[in-house]
């Protein structure tokens, strides 16, 4: 039998992503790495055949034995590997032990694994979509706390990392007069080297982001200039200014629900090593459908970047294209 | 270094899952699909393995070099190419005939059992409670 994967009924696909999550989150990785594919695709035959014979309600009388199936075979995978045989001893206590080893000694593991195709296809769309309102009210329609006077108030940072069991390889804050007396904000690796983020963090390099974000709409076909004056210190390998305009999001809610990250256009002003104060800026157009401007610093590695006096203004009219 | 062959008789008994995959591939090679069929069709329906059970076997059988996996294919007009076959090693070949003279001697053993005897000389017993 041939198998359209494509062209499967609802039913069918339901049925094969709901068994490729739980093979996936109950059974040994390697397992799935090697075998997962064929047992899916065996799964799915078996699917096709039996709606071709009994329709939906036929494919839903599978489900219990096959998922029952594959349950109970992941966990006796476990236990040949904890076991290292083909026939491993089945007992409460060896499977009790082994599921506890495997699956809740690394709980967030275990859940990402199993809820992740519901987590991705589900509750990140619509907790997106609900949010959208709530996130277009909360931001601001223009510049505003840019000599920091209200410390770092509508300034958003470090952020563009993900968190490692809560450990912040990253720190911002106002330094109060170091820029001609005046203050400035900073944005800076706890790491000394690349190589120590990752002991930190699991990731060697991370881009990570200092940040004030506007509405667009003041914006759209200008171009807008930003500028400020930069110092840094150790960057490795490069930091600097920042711009990045998020576009709109799709018309339809079937396109937005399929869209993983908004469409972004943007552009940053390097610099790299030490050096003290420098006049840096950025001229960009402000696409026709641009949704939201964030402006501010970017550091890509490890070192200390501050930003003293940043401006954005409009510098001319022109009417620019849709990005 | 040499190494012993290995003793079939020593992989026995084997499981009834195991059992009927290495007998479904006595024939030649199969996919997974096509043993799950002639499992069911030569069990008449008694015994059906569940994708997992079938593909976790098939895993411990390679481990364990009963079976093998094919490069002979088909006609690839008439197969779907994501299709993995399977075939007997000597040694799977050597070992479903010790567990069939096993069975068979289990039989011989049943068939001396005077309580057993009228039941054993019908075709089959079902239907005789």
């Amino acid at each position: 039998m041939q198998t359209q994967p494509s062209s499967s009924p609802w039913i069918v696909r339901l049925s094969v992503r709901i068994y490729r999550g739980l093979l996936r989150g109950t059974g040994p990785t390697d397992y799935f790495h090697e075998y997962g594919h064929l047992t899916v695709q065996l799964f799915r035959e078996c699917c096709l055949e039996t709606y071709q014979e009994r329709g939906t309600l036929g494919v839903l009388s599978l489900w219990l034995p096959s998922f029952r199936d594959a349950i109970a075979q992941m966990v006796l995978e476990f236990l040949c590997q904890r076991q290292y045989t083909s026939q491993p001893l089945v007992s409460v206590g060896t499977v009790v032990s082994t599921l506890t080893l495997e699956w809740f000694s690394a709980p967030t593991d275990f859940v990402r694994r199993l809820m992740w195709p519901l987590i991705r296809h589900l509750w990140l769309p619509l907790t997106r979509e609900l949010s959208r309102p709530l996130i277009h009210a909360s931001r601001l329609s223009s510049p505003t706390n840019m000599h920091f006077e209200r410390q770092l108030l509508h300034w958003r940072g470090p952020h563009g990392w993900r968190s490692f069991r809560g450990r912040k390889p990253y720190e911002s804050s106002v330094d109060p007069r170091t820029f001609q007396g005046m203050p400035s904000i900073f944005l800076r690796s706890k790491a000394k080297a690349a190589s120590d983020i990752g002991a930190v963090t699991k990731f060697h390099h991370i881009d990570v982001m200092l940040t004030q974000a506007i509405k667009a709409e003041a914006y759209r076909g200008k171009h807008i200039h930003f500028a400020g004056d930069v110092k840094v210190d150790h960057v490795e390998p490069q930091a600097g200014l920042l711009i990045d305009i998020t576009l709109n999001p799709p018309k339809t809610l079937s396109q937005r629900w399929h869209q993983k990250r908004p469409q972004r256009v943007g552009q940053e002003k390097p610099t790299q090593g030490t050096h003290d104060w420098m006049h840096y800026d950025i001229t960009i157009p402000v696409p026709l459908n641009a949704q939201y401007i964030d402006f501010g610093l970017i550091l890509h590695g490890t070192g200390q970047i501050w930003l003293a006096n940043p401006q954005l203004e409009v510098i001319e009219q022109d009417v620019v294209q849709p990005a | 270094m040499h190494y012993p062959a290995p003793n079939p008789e020593e992989r026995v008994p084997l499981t009834p899952a195991v059992f009927h995959i290495l007998l479904s591939l006595a024939d030649g090679e199969r996919h997974g699909y096509a043993i799950l069929r002639d499992i069911a069709a030569h069990t008449n329906g008694k015994l059906r393995l569940g994708p997992a059970t079938l593909y976790r076997s098939i895993k411990h059988l390679v481990e364990d070099d009963l079976i093998e996996e094919s490069d002979v294919r088909p006609d690839p007009a008439l197969d779907d190419e994501r299709r993995h076959y399977y075939r007997l090693t000597d040694l799977g070949r050597k070992v479903v005939v010790a567990e069939v003279r096993r069975l068979e001697d289990a039989l011989a053993v049943a068939r001396t059992r005077r309580g057993l005897r009228s039941l054993l000389a019908t075709p089959s017993i079902e239907g005789r409670d």
